[in-house]
């Protein structure tokens, strides 16, 4: 039960997050926005992970950055900007379940750089994204 | 707006909602050889925030400026918008932890619906909904959740 409770606020913190970023960005640049969100998002983060797992910061090595570097410009430099502009440019509902269909991507990825092998399932889940997509897209 | 540069805009959005898929995408497997081999997932994720950061301010400097002219209601929003996205990845590890991946990740994959939800209350006058938007939305999340319990 604490699973699902954990999961449900999961999905509604990133459900109403986009709802707060469209709020704020009908009145500044997207880039800017993009900008101050993430010097929050630091903070927090930072915050709660000093608070619950400070052990973990002395383990850390020089070369680990490196690692950080890649995912903070693919997550988030890249990421959050674009996934600002989408919502920015085309709203909420349309926007957000495009930016959903990341785990797709990350199978394509996996199974093209890391020669994971793709099921059938994995078929069948490509096939409802690629529709999804075109409903999405095709709507007014 | 004219129709040219509202279609050129609404295809822009779209490129720009699947470029995001694509980035995050990459980092989702960049994410699993961090967990794997360097560190946890709340400590990558704040380093991660930080480079990110670092990155898009140093890009975008001659933005930077125009900080002093955002107002309290755009600051509390975009404060918001951070804390809630945060609290989204503390969540999800702490579900993972507690409850198999065959319950979290259709839920925390459901996450669109609940976007859809919250602006169908709070942007009604902004955005409209429509049918179609809803069932493009069910089908990505349940193919996004058969794509994760396949692994």
């Amino acid at each position: 039960m604490t699973g699902i409770l954990f999961a449900l606020i999961a999905a509604s913190g990133w459900g109403s997050s986009a709802v707060f970023t469209k709020i704020a960005l009908e009145k500044i640049d997207t880039r800017l926005g993009t900008i101050v969100s993430l010097f929050f998002s630091t903070i927090v983060m930072f915050t709660i992970s000093l608070a619950t797992q400070i052990d973990s910061f002395s383990k850390l090595k020089m070369p680990d950055m490196i690692w950080f570097f890649a995912a903070g410009i693919f997550t988030f430099s890249l990421g959050r900007l674009l996934n600002y502009t989408g919502i920015n440019f085309v709203g909420v509902s349309k926007s957000t379940p495009l930016v959903g269909t990341s785990t797709l991507f990350a199978t394509i990825f996996a199974i093209l750089l890391l020669g994971e092998k793709p099921s059938p399932l994995i078929g069948i889940g490509v096939l409802l994204v690629t529709i999804g997509i075109i409903f999405i897209t095709k709507s007014k | 707006m004219n129709k040219q540069t509202e279609s050129k805009n609404i295809l822009f959005g779209y490129l720009a909602s699947l470029g995001a898929a694509c980035s995050y995408g990459v980092s989702a497997n960049l994410a699993k050889s961090i967990v794997n081999n360097v560190t946890e997932p709340l400590v990558a994720t704040s380093f991660a925030l930080m480079f990110g950061f670092i990155t898009l301010a140093l890009i975008y400097y001659k933005q930077l400026v125009n900080v002093v002219k955002i107002n309290k209601k755009t600051f509390l929003f975009l404060f918001l918008a951070g804390m809630a996205g945060s609290t989204g990845v503390g969540c999800q590890y702490y579900a993972m932890k507690n409850a198999p991946v065959f319950i979290v990740a259709p839920i925390t994959g459901s996450y669109p619906l609940f976007a859809m939800f919250f602006s169908f209350i709070f942007l009604r006058k902004v955005e409209k909904q429509n049918f179609s938007t809803l069932i493009g939305a069910v089908m990505i999340i349940l193919g996004v959740t058969l794509i994760i319990l396949s692994k």
